[in-house]
């Protein structure tokens, strides 16, 4: 039987969760996770595909299956991770949403530069910024 | 320079962006490189096609000018940084809380 919880256990799965771990601190936002159980007692593998925040429902890849369940059945560190993820997947990427700006939209590295030793290269905005600090200067 | 560094630098609200209006690119590069700029340049043959030429309104240099991402200005051109800084210092503290 395929489901949260339904197949693994624990002391099995310590080395593998140990492993995944490592590859999620490497692989910040890669959604194969395992999950743990909200009383820590059973734990399972799968690839998260989409969590829904407003009805709390969990949809993660097992074996080729997509099972749908409530977050509730969830550790809390899970839970956690699924808030960030959820947070880090609505965030527009910075290149997005400087194109919805009319200055940010302008910036991009085919008119800025940043200086790289000696030499000027081009660059980009690192960040979306509400507000532009122009600072008109010269040599002379 | 110092401004920079403790006042926009780590600020994710706003940028700080060098309109260079030299014409020398030569000339620009070698002053950021003595100076050591750490911010964003528009060098001056790119400077129309930014559109931020539209936003240089005094006669001189240096000038500030504040404005948000939709080119409206929050702080009127000037040759000097304070009114832009004390601006900044308020989006500042809003960062903050």
């Amino acid at each position: 039987m395929i489901g949260p919880f339904s197949f693994v256990t624990p002391t099995d799965m310590k080395l593998k969760h140990l492993l995944t771990g490592c590859l999620l601190a490497t692989l910040a936002w890669a959604p194969a996770r395992t999950w743990t159980s909200a009383d820590g007692e059973k734990t399972f593998e799968g690839d998260l595909k989409e969590f829904d925040n407003i009805t709390g429902k969990v949809t993660v890849l097992v074996d080729g299956r997509n099972l749908v369940f409530d977050q509730g059945k969830l550790s809390e560190e899970d839970r956690t991770f699924l808030s960030e993820w959820k947070a880090e997947a609505d965030q527009p990427d910075a290149e997005e949403a400087l194109g919805e700006q009319k200055i940010g939209s302008k910036l991009t590295n085919r008119v800025l530069v940043r200086l790289d030793g000696k030499k000027f290269k081009k660059a980009s905005l690192e960040k979306t910024p509400e507000y532009y600090l122009l600072y008109f200067s010269a040599s002379w | 320079m110092e401004k920079y560094n403790d006042k926009i630098k780590d600020l994710g609200k706003v940028a700080f962006i060098h309109i260079s209006l030299d014409n020398d690119e030569d000339a620009a590069e070698e002053w950021a490189a003595k100076e050591g700029f750490p911010w964003l340049t528009v060098p001056n043959d790119k400077m129309e096609r930014s559109g931020l030429d539209a936003y240089k309104t005094t006669n001189g240099v240096p000038e500030y000018h504040l404005i948000d991402g939709e080119g409206n200005t929050i702080v009127e051109g000037s040759p000097g940084p304070t009114a832009s800084f004390a601006k900044i210092a308020e989006i500042a503290a809003e960062e903050e809380e």
